[in-house]
């Protein structure tokens, strides 16, 4: 067997010369010996190994258009046995290479690698550098989520910016003037076809001049000499095991890479942000006026410094010193400006505390609303996911793929939408229990402040309640309260907040006693239970068999102190009419009535401050604020009627017997 | 190969050398086969996946009999016709793509008496072309397979050989439909160019 393994080694050897060439290859010399610091082109090379092989296996699922990326990386992800596992690999190990990039680059800056006779060697590792970014930048695109898509497009929109021809150029990265099949084909087609096929050619060169040159070390009298083979072969593997354990890990941990929900070129997306090792040059941006200096002026800057580095470094003595210094005060300022991005992002969720008798400033709250509207998009958006999982599974994916077969009819995910559109200039929409009810949901509008930043002391009507979970107990319980109904989250802000209601609120049910509170509870379970909602149906059956709705019902009429619910409010014909109907107060038929014109005399009639009507014209709807379609999703969705996919929505309200 | 430092290497130096290069070969191996074997997971999946049914459309009984498909009533065929090619429309899964009420095979339906269908899978048993019927044969126009109108495998007239392993795939019909004036079959596709008909999974 041996004798035949040689022979056929033989053989091959006669035409190809391979033993001669492992040989030079295994038993180079590496002068004072193997080292650790040696380690980082090997560990680039194998994750580079690495993202071409699972990169080819990916190809094998994934299809390039805008109906059908998406939903094959959904494949990928959710369906594929071990794609979360391979697709998390592959993007990982991208990060991997981003962080040993700048690794490399200071080693052989540090060694001195970069000057004569290695010029060539180091430019070519520039241009390595940006084919690895360029790779970054195409492959985030590719899933065709929110995040990639939104965070591509600025990407290409800077492209414009370019000097020469910009706007040709941007023509042909994005493959028109708009996103769309082409922009993915052409991205794909970079990503798996040009990028690489040019990073192997330079690579190819990389290397060979790399054994032209011989490694840079200085032989050291206490260090002897070794060989390639096998001491540093050993510490490279080491190192690239600990890398690739690295990833695994991570993978594991995350459970591969985010997907975000499917790519919607006409909803924007207020949590785009491009991938953490670009973070630095989106904060860059900021720092300047103009985007053509912070996106294209500066970073060319950077990278000519970078390019001519060896060309004085041998000239001057103090140059090669310079050079180091310059380095690391590039890779320390990209580092300060990634964590500065985060920083900012996460400004809301920090719960800075300002310093006692500091005055805070206005930069402070305008951070903080920055923060706070980034966390909630990207709460959101974590939300729509999810949604689009249930929705994936329960009805599949038609073949007009996710976005617009399923995300666009769907009450859950187009609420949140279109409340944020037509509501949240005035109302929130945030869970006041949830985990941080400062961004878990629908931001509405901001205290209006001062140029000191402080508070205004009249902000005056600005913000109406926050109608997360309207007409449920704990909203309606909110309105009862002598405490809440003028406050903040509920009619504060609104001309209700010194009206009869909250004066009644206020005053009457201040100080109530035992029973009087038991009477309070029951009209708010009676009322509550007028709306139907699914999420409270258990809660109101048990309320209905106790007899405490009808106890509610009964109470409407009868005065607490001085006056009763009926005596501004109707209630299955009884009662005034100079506050709104509280028949079916919240259901769906009511909440679309109400929101369709407020100002209607079941409602709020010549009371009603300020909120439109959004659908009064029903003969000509084009001159209506929402479609009526529209309009019911948003009723739905306040109301969570289709939370759960498949169940019946609760029937009409029943009539309340006499 | 003989290098003259190897001359004074102690015999500890070369235990130490085995055990890098021995270390070197296990854990390069295991870093090239890494990518491969989770790629490997991944890419046998079209031997193990299931057909994944949505759940509202798992949740909607059908009205006939487990697998059965309605492709046409009785009242559209005339007895002793040519047989007819009809689509069957059922549920279609495309990888990602779940899209109900498709085109999903073709048949022939030949009523040969007042209550008796039979349905052929328009597929030819040669090697996957869809057979056509002049009236009198079913043709295949990729190799000159030919069949009876029964679905019988035709002895080559001129000579020329049949290349078809077997006679034209029949699908079974609910007879319980028939009798209801309904032709509902159990739609199935088979492997082609073996002897006996396999159903494909």
């Amino acid at each position: 067997m041996n004798a035949l393994l040689q022979r056929l080694g033989n053989w091959l050897d006669e035409r190809t010369g391979w033993q001669d060439a492992l040989y030079h290859v295994l038993y180079e010399n590496v002068p004072g010996g193997s080292r650790w610091i040696y380690v980082t082109g090997s560990m680039l090379a194998l994750a580079f190994v690495t993202q071409v092989i699972t990169g080819i296996f990916l190809w094998m699922f994934y299809s390039p258009g805008s109906q059908n990326a998406w939903e094959s990386v959904y494949w990928i992800q959710n369906v594929i046995h071990g794609g979360w596992f391979l697709r998390g690999v592959h993007h990982y190990m991208s990060h991997a290479m981003v962080v040993l990039l700048p690794v490399h680059l200071l080693q052989v800056v540090l060694y001195k690698a970069y000057v004569k006779p290695r010029e060539m060697n180091y430019w070519l590792g520039l241009v390595l550098m940006l084919l690895v970014l360029a790779l970054g930048l195409t492959g985030y695109l590719l899933p065709w989520d929110q995040k990639g898509y939104w965070a591509t497009k600025v990407a290409t929109e800077l492209v414009s910016l370019s000097p020469i021809a910009g706007e040709q150029l941007q023509k042909l990265v994005v493959g028109g003037s708009e996103y769309g099949h082409y922009t993915l084909t052409r991205f794909f087609a970079l990503h798996a076809g040009v990028l690489p096929s040019l990073l192997v050619l330079v690579l190819v060169l990389h290397v060979t001049l790399f054994r032209k040159h011989g490694i840079t070390a200085k032989s050291s009298e206490t260090r002897p000499d070794e060989s390639f083979w096998p001491k540093q072969v050993f510490k490279d593997t080491v190192a690239c095991l600990l890398m690739v354990l690295a990833v695994v890990i991570v993978v594991w941990y995350k459970h591969g890479a985010e997907l975000g929900p499917p790519a919607e070129p006409m909803q924007s997306y207020g949590a785009a942000r491009p991938e953490w090792y670009y973070l630095f040059l989106f904060q860059l941006l900021k720092k300047f006026p103009n985007e053509f200096i912070g996106a294209i002026v500066v970073p060319s800057l950077v990278m000519l410094f970078l390019f001519l580095m060896p060309l004085w470094a041998g000239r001057w003595r103090w140059a090669h010193v310079i050079n180091v210094v310059v380095l690391l005060a590039l890779v320390g300022g990209a580092a300060f400006l990634t964590k500065e991005a985060i920083t900012h992002d996460q400004y809301a969720s920090q719960n800075l505390k300002i310093p006692e008798g500091a005055k805070p400033r206005l930069k402070h709250f305008e951070r903080e609303q920055a923060s706070r509207r980034f966390l909630s998009a990207k709460w959101l958006a974590e939300k729509e996911y999810e949604r689009v999982r249930e929705l994936v599974e329960y009805f599949g994916i038609p073949s007009e793929g996710a976005a617009a077969g399923l995300v666009a009819n769907d009450p859950e995910i187009q609420g949140p939408r279109l409340f944020s559109r037509h509501c949240a200039s005035c109302h929130s929409w945030l869970d006041p229990q949830g985990p941080d009810p400062k961004v878990h949901g629908v931001l509405g509008p901001f205290e209006p402040r001062d140029s000191d930043g402080q508070l205004e002391q009249n902000p005056g009507a600005y913000a109406a309640p926050n109608l997360y979970h309207f007409g449920s107990r704990e909203w309606l319980g909110r309105v009862l309260d002598p405490e809440e109904i003028a406050g903040p989250e509920m009619f504060g802000y609104t001309a209700h907040g010194e009206a009869e209601m909250a004066t009644f609120v206020k005053d009457e049910l201040a100080e109530l006693d035992d029973s009087q509170r038991k009477v309070r509870e029951a009209i708010i379970a009676a009322i509550s239970a007028e709306a139907k909602l699914v999420y409270q149906a258990d809660v109101d059956q048990t309320a209905s068999d106790e007899g405490i709705l009808q106890q509610g019902r009964d109470a409407l009429g009868e005065a607490i102190d001085s006056s009763a619910c009926l005596d501004c409010h109707k209630f299955y014909g009884q009662g005034e009419e100079s506050a709104p109907d509280l028949t079916g107060y919240a259901s769906r038929e009511w909440l679309y009535a109400f929101i369709a014109n407020p100002r209607h005399a079941r409602f709020y009639g010549d009371s009603n401050d300020r909120m439109p009507s959004f659908l009064m014209h029903i003969d000509v709807p084009d001159q209506n604020r929402m479609t009526a379609s529209e309009l019911d999703l948003l009723v739905r969705w306040l109301r969570h009627d289709d939370e759960q996919l498949g169940q019946p929505t609760v029937d009409e309200p029943e009539s309340p017997s006499e | 190969m003989t290098d003259n430092s190897q001359a004074s290497q102690t015999s500890s130096d070369d235990r130490r050398h085995f055990v890098y290069s021995v270390a070197s070969v296990v854990i390069g191996s295991f870093l090239g086969l890494f990518p491969l074997i989770a790629s490997l997971v991944a890419f046998i999946n079209p031997l193990t996946a299931r057909r994944r049914i949505p759940l509202q459309t798992q949740e909607e009984s059908g009205t006939g009999q487990e697998g059965y498909t309605r492709i046409c009533s009785l009242a559209a065929l005339t007895t002793g016709a040519p047989p007819q090619m009809v689509q069957v429309v059922g549920d279609k899964l495309d990888a990602w793509n779940f899209i109900p009420q498709q085109d999903i095979g073709t048949v022939y339906v030949h009523r040969t008496g007042e209550k008796t269908v039979t349905v052929f899978n328009a597929t030819c048993p040669h090697l996957g072309c869809t057979v056509s019927c002049d009236g009198q044969v079913f043709d295949c126009p990729c190799h000159n397979s030919s069949f009876n109108l029964d679905g019988a495998k035709r002895k080559s007239e001129s000579g020329r050989e049949n290349p078809s392993p077997r006679d034209l795939d029949k699908l079974s019909v609910d007879p319980s439909k028939i009798a209801d004036g309904e032709v509902w079959i159990k739609f199935q596709n088979f492997y082609t160019g073996r002897v006996e008909p396999k159903p494909k999974a």
